[in-house]
């Protein structure tokens, strides 16, 4: 009996210090070089940013500029689709937008995608 | 009449090979179970990929059970070197008496059972994991990392629990690692630790995942308040691809050396991460994960099935193994809420206690779960990019927990 909780416990502590101590120091370092990346990439080109979440963020701010001028992609020129996602926009970011440009995102994989297509995933 | 006689000779040796005389009640109780098994990746899709080669290999070696017996030498006496019967054979001298070797073969799933037994296939799959997984959230916000750590907690105090109920150590180790809800993890540490418990462990740990959906919300309501719930977080900033790529270096030099027990599963995961995130080997990346996971998937899924024969499996023990599963995913849930919790008394309110249960690993089901559960209270609230942070450091985490059980126990 006081062999297993002398186990048991040491097993815990352990496990909880070991998982603990490596995870914080992966925050520390990835912290540390995200910082200076972010703000290096930043003070060279802002605009230029080319991870799929830099995408999405950066067209969520041109969507919510308030500018009224509606101007369609001629190759999704196409009033039905408008309508769905100025609905969608609208519904989310209320009356203060309005669509300047859509444009077709190129099919880059991201973390929503994936989740789309958990269904055909094993795990 | 010769005829006649070789042909009822011929029916009886048949009857005497056929499973209706050589199969025990287990194998059959193993097979409706396996049946049932079959009916819920078929008709309920829980985890479809992985539960249907699971329980055809378990139809199939509780059918013959040969389908995974080990090789053998079988040593025939003789009388002398020159017995014709021992031609092309080695002969053996044991004693006074001569012997040659006759080898019988493994069966078709014994081999392709080496990999789970050597602990080759998790890693590969993990390879294809990696693949697939976007660590943008979490390094956006590393701070998840603390949740992905929390959610292991219930893996050690399972293990406590394995302890008390009789379970030895090893064993104890591999039952509570199915709180980490990562299937080839568990079934990497149980090859390790208690190879005869990876039945029940497989069985148990994917049909848990399965069940993320049912499991989790009664506890995440439980723990959290409405208001606590509806929190809306901050949108994560952008992460540049350069932070992607040394990302998983940067991983897997910290965790090898910390815990190089933990070196194959973390090693594999972000192979395949800077596959994908580098960029220049589109290929090998998509083979990675698509011909070449699937190919794994299904000797594994089969081989492990197949480890469930039912003198092994219809135990008081498989009961202990479903209980303690269960309550080490629900402890896993628990402290990852808990410490969401935290976080959200910290930070003074920005952080939703919720995607503490995506902590438990099961990318990406646990996430979709944190999600679905703050839509419930406020429809406009989007928390599945937040989730997947603890989400992917909860792979990370319990490959970590993993390395601390095998070094410790093994």
């Amino acid at each position: 009996m006081g062999d297993k909780l002398t186990l048991s416990l040491t097993v815990l502590l352990t496990g909880f210090a070991v998982v603990f101590a490596v995870l914080l120091i992966l925050i520390g370092i990835i912290k540390l070089y995200g910082t200076i990346i972010y703000n290096i990439q930043n003070k060279g080109h802002k605009k230029k940013k080319d991870s799929p979440t830099a995408k999405v963020a950066a067209q969520t701010d041109k969507v919510m500029e308030p500018v009224l001028t509606v101007e369609a992609d001629p190759e999704t020129d196409d009033d039905e689709l408008i309508a769905v996602i100025s609905a969608a926009v609208y519904s989310m970011y209320s009356s203060k937008v309005q669509i300047k440009s859509i444009r077709k995102a190129k099919p880059a994989s991201n973390a929503w995608r994936n989740a789309g297509l958990s269904n055909l995933r094993p795990f | 009449m010769d005829i006649w006689n070789g042909f009822v000779e011929a029916l009886k040796g048949l009857l005497e090979q056929s499973g209706f005389l050589s199969l025990s009640w287990q194998n059959y109780v193993m097979m409706a179970i396996a049946c049932f098994l079959m009916f819920l990746a078929i008709k309920k899709q829980y985890e479809p990929l992985l539960l249907l080669p699971i329980a055809f290999g378990m139809l199939l070696v509780n059918l013959y059970p040969d389908i995974m017996g080990a090789p053998n030498i079988n040593l025939v006496e003789i009388a002398s070197v020159n017995d014709p019967a021992a031609k092309g054979h080695v002969i053996r001298e044991i004693g006074e008496k001569i012997y040659y070797e006759d080898p019988t073969y493994g069966g078709l799933l014994y081999y392709l059972y080496q990999g789970v037994k050597l602990g080759i296939y998790p890693p590969l799959i993990f390879l294809g994991i990696g693949c697939m997984t976007d660590f943008g959230p979490l390094i956006a916000n590393p701070k998840s990392f603390i949740l992905g750590a929390a959610a292991q907690i219930g893996i050690f105090i399972t293990f406590i629990g394995a302890i008390f109920l009789g379970f030895t150590q090893a064993q104890a180790g591999a039952i509570g690692i199915i709180g980490g809800a990562d299937g080839p993890t568990a079934i990497y540490v149980t090859s390790k630790l208690a190879p005869e418990l990876l039945g029940p462990i497989a069985v148990a740990a994917y049909s848990y995942m399965a069940l993320v959906p049912i499991i989790q919300p009664p506890i995440m309501k439980l723990l959290t308040t409405k208001k606590e719930r509806s929190v809306v977080m901050a949108q994560l900033r952008p992460v540049s691809k350069l932070e992607k790529i040394m990302f998983p270096v940067i991983v897997v030099i910290i965790c090898a050396i910390a815990l190089p027990s933990a070196a194959p599963l973390v090693g594999m995961l972000m192979l395949g991460n800077i596959f994908k995130e580098s960029g220049v080997v589109e290929r090998i990346s998509k083979t990675a994960q698509n011909e070449l996971m699937n190919i794994i998937t299904i000797f594994l899924g089969v081989t492990v099935g197949a480890t469930a024969t039912g003198t092994v499996f219809l135990t008081p023990k498989t009961l202990g193994i479903i209980a303690l599963g269960l309550f080490a995913f629900c402890m896993g849930t628990a402290f990852g809420v808990l410490f969401g919790k935290i976080m959200y008394k910290l930070s003074g309110g920005k952080v939703n206690p919720l995607i503490g249960s995506a902590g438990v690993s099961a990318v990406p089901m646990a996430a979709r779960v944190a999600n679905k559960v703050g839509q419930e209270e406020n429809p406009g609230n989007f928390l599945l990019m937040h989730a997947m942070g603890p989400n992917v450091a909860g792979v990370i985490g319990s490959a970590v927990a993993a390395g601390v059980l095998m070094s410790i126990l093994g």
